[in-house]
């Protein structure tokens, strides 16, 4: 009898998880797909109606995932299976959620307000400054891993001291060359590999949505609600 | 094993035990206080994005409209990015243009204060000059549909006022009607949705603040200026004669990244002498 419901649930969830946003967003992304090679006049009413569609799907897995990231961590810490460490990382973030949204709510002038202003610019500014501070490990990990130790390795190096140097001001004035070379590093070959994924990205947009369209497609949305 | 070899594997230990994380990081410090405190004044040359970035905002007529886009919230001002904020849209009211505040970032209406406070928006009249929207989330689809319709997408400002009511919005109604987008974004696709749904659709020019490799494929075409972050803000503060912050940020990052090479150059040349083929070593535990 369990093993029936569980198994009932498990198909109930994967119609809303899985089966309604991934047809949705295949139809929109498809016709969209089909508009770009067949431009409509100025005046065709699907677009701006299919724009607001997607801003409204968009917004609503927004909505989707503020509400699970703090229920995950409301059932972690009544579970209490993990270690400490993680127990007080997630009470600490659900008290900031509260806070936050205490001062947002109560606080003087809400979102625009002097309280939330200060509680904004200081502690997350501060903690975004201690993230940074993390950076100070970077040059120690350049030595340790960063050694040209193969052909890969070689080209790797050495396109991004070449990129490296194109950033330094002092370096660009005394050798304007290595300027224009780290650029080209930064362009050509970056462009070449971002055109390249765009067009597999469409191809692969374009079978998804021919996939979805019959419920062919298991996505990834039931993956990543597991 | 060689005793050549040996003696340089020898050698590479004890470097690796004199120069610690914690030594590495100290020197860094250093370096960088002191450079604060002294600058050395080395010499920067203009780029041609930063030069195409400020050419656009010079070429810019009184009247003509802006739409400044940016996911700054308040923090944002502690992080590095108020001068240069403060010098672009400076800027731009010396152009006495309208200035049209689009937000991409949630925590923006917590920063319209601070934005009065820092630049000369204070000397101009909200409503009139200038106009702050409200954050909507959606991202690509949302910038889509307040280009497309402005009003009606954003019914008010971020104060509640119905937005058609503004006299900066008359004769504003869609991208369309903007003579410049001045975009900064720090998410690297977000560079593409700016492309697709506002330079491509509506043929405005759009200069961004934003790293190049994100933006690269469209320079020139759609994209027409931008500020390379740490780099371009320095090179427009000197455009500008503005003795800010990333000019001194560019005296550490001349000096700390020229070790850094030297470190991995040095790393490569004891990997190759000490004959030792190890597995490169992980950041986790070092």
């Amino acid at each position: 009898m369990t093993t029936v419901s569980r198994s009932s649930a498990a198909a109930s969830r994967r119609v809303y998880q899985r089966v309604i946003p991934t047809f949705l967003v295949s139809l929109l992304s498809g016709i969209m797909l089909v508009m770009y090679f067949f431009v409509p006049s100025k005046q065709d009413p699907i677009t701006p109606e299919l724009t607001q569609w997607g801003a409204i799907v968009t917004t609503v897995s927004f909505i989707f995932g503020y509400i699970s990231v703090p229920f995950l961590h409301v059932r972690r810490l009544a579970a209490r299976k993990v270690n400490t460490k993680m127990l007080f990382g997630s009470a600490v973030c659900l008290l900031s959620l509260v806070l936050t949204l205490a001062i947002i709510y109560l606080g003087p002038g809400g979102q625009s307000g002097v309280v939330y202003s200060t509680w904004n610019l200081y502690l997350i500014g501060f903690v975004n400054n201690g993230m940074r501070a993390d950076w100070a490990w970077h040059p120690y990990t350049s030595f340790r891993v960063m050694r040209i130790t193969a052909l890969e390795s070689g080209l790797f190096v050495t396109s991004w001291i070449l990129a490296v140097l194109s950033q330094l001001p002092m370096v660009t004035y005394l050798a304007p060359i290595l300027g224009t070379a780290g650029d080209w590093i930064g362009s050509i070959p970056t462009t070449a590999a971002m055109r390249a994924g765009l067009a597999c990205s469409g191809v692969s947009s374009i079978v998804l949505f021919v996939r979805a369209l019959p419920g062919r497609e298991p996505g990834l949305i039931e993956v990543e609600v597991i | 094993m060689t005793s050549q070899q040996k003696a340089v594997s020898s050698f590479e230990e004890k470097f690796r035990k004199v120069l610690t994380v914690q030594r590495l990081a100290l020197i860094i410090i250093a370096v960088t206080v002191f450079l604060l405190f002294r600058p050395l004044f080395l010499p920067m040359k203009i780029g041609f994005q930063t030069q195409d970035f400020y050419n656009h905002i010079e070429a810019l007529q009184p009247g003509q409209v802006v739409v400044y886009s940016s996911d700054t919230g308040p923090s944002d001002f502690l992080g590095g990015r108020r001068d240069i904020y403060k010098a672009v849209i400076n800027h731009l009211i010396e152009k006495n243009v309208k200035i049209i505040f689009h937000p991409t970032g949630a925590a923006w209406s917590g920063a319209t204060e601070l934005y009065k406070q820092l630049t000369d928006l204070r000397t101009l009249t909200y409503g009139t000059d200038y106009v702050f929207l409200p954050y909507v989330s959606g991202e690509e689809m949302a910038w889509a549909s307040f280009a497309a319709d402005m009003k009606g997408f954003y019914k008010t400002d971020v104060y509640g006022a119905t937005l058609s009511s503004l006299p900066i919005m008359a004769d504003i109604n869609s991208l369309a009607d903007v003579n410049l987008c001045v975009v900064q974004y720090g998410i690297f696709t977000w560079g593409e949705m700016f492309v697709r749904q506002w330079p491509t659709k509506y043929g405005v020019t759009m200069i961004c603040m934003a790293l190049f490799s994100t933006l690269q494929a469209w320079y020139g075409t759609y994209v027409k200026g931008n500020l390379d972050l740490d780099l371009g803000f320095a090179e427009y503060e000197k455009l500008r004669l503005i003795p800010a912050e990333h000019i001194l940020r560019m005296e550490a990052r001349n000096v700390v990244s020229l070790m850094i090479i030297g470190l991995v150059i040095l790393g490569t040349i004891f990997y190759w002498a000490s004959g030792v083929r190890r597995e490169a070593r992980t950041t986790m535990g070092v």
